[in-house]
């Protein structure tokens, strides 16, 4: 990833999200395994921005489902990591791990 | 009513979001959903678009409309209600200018065919003097229309 390229932290989330959902990610599965793992009630329009951002910069790549009927006839549009969003992610969470690994808690504030 | 709020708050708004917030409404309290539309449509930008649409296409019609009334009051001696409030006419103005600035979002930013509509509008309001309310039912009814013809509405 070129420099000035790196993951915000909701874009992190965003990725890690549709690693763990799979096949399975779209808006609102996106949304309640971020809200539950994080205890943030994200909402959908963030959501969508940020999938459309890092569909852009080519990390994630989208189709659309077949409509259903508790959605009012409308289709899902299904995400998932494209090659570079995989390796952008690995990346990004081994520089946070790096970050985070011997931090003394008890030390903090 | 769902189908409403998202009219007003998400026009042209993508199918997949709406979708979401309709499967959401399954199981969430209305107010969940009134908060979550309202912050999707600032996360879209509708309401920043909108305001700046609204700004723009007020500013003129309405200088160009009190001054095409005081013109036709000074020409047309015959009129019944030549004394019609200014305020009647700004509110009218104003609603007008809100559906101009939601039906430009809804046609895609595309501007000149809703400025055209819209200084017509203001124009027939001025000139003959037809209850705003009317000129509004109007142009309420073609965004109506084309909220139909995207399939916004049923």
């Amino acid at each position: 990833m070129p420099k000035g390229d790196a993951l915000g932290g909701f874009e992190q989330l965003i990725l890690l999200a549709l690693a763990r959902l799979g096949e399975e990610a779209y808006g609102v599965s996106i949304r309640k395994e971020i809200s539950v793992r994080t205890g943030r009630d994200v909402n959908i329009g963030a959501v969508y921005a940020t999938l459309d951002r890092l569909e852009a910069k080519g990390l994630t790549s989208s189709q659309t489902g077949e409509p259903t009927a508790e959605r009012g006839g409308r289709a899902k549009r299904y995400f998932r990591l494209t090659g570079a969003g995989a390796g952008a992610l690995e990346e990004s969470c081994r520089a946070f791990a790096g970050m985070v690994k011997g931090l003394n808690w008890g030390g903090l504030g | 009513m769902r189908r409403i709020l998202y009219a007003i708050l998400l026009p042209g708004a993508s199918e997949h979001l709406i979708g979401d917030l309709e499967e959401e409404a399954q199981s969430h309290p209305p107010f969940w959903l009134l908060r979550h539309v309202l912050l999707a449509a600032a996360y879209q930008a509708n309401l920043l678009e909108t305001a700046a649409a609204t700004a723009f296409l007020v500013g003129i019609p309405l200088l160009v409309t009190f001054e095409l009334r005081r013109f036709a009051l000074t020409m047309i001696p015959f009129r019944e209600s030549a004394d019609f409030s200014n305020l009647s006419l700004l509110t009218g103005a104003l609603a007008i200018a809100t559906l101009t600035a939601w039906e430009t979002r809804l046609l895609g930013g595309r501007w000149l065919p809703v400025a055209g509509a819209t200084a017509l509008t203001f124009a027939i309001t001025a000139l003959t003097n037809a209850p705003a309310v009317l000129t509004v039912a109007a142009f309420l009814g073609g965004s109506l229309a084309t909220l139909h013809r995207r399939g916004n509405i049923a």
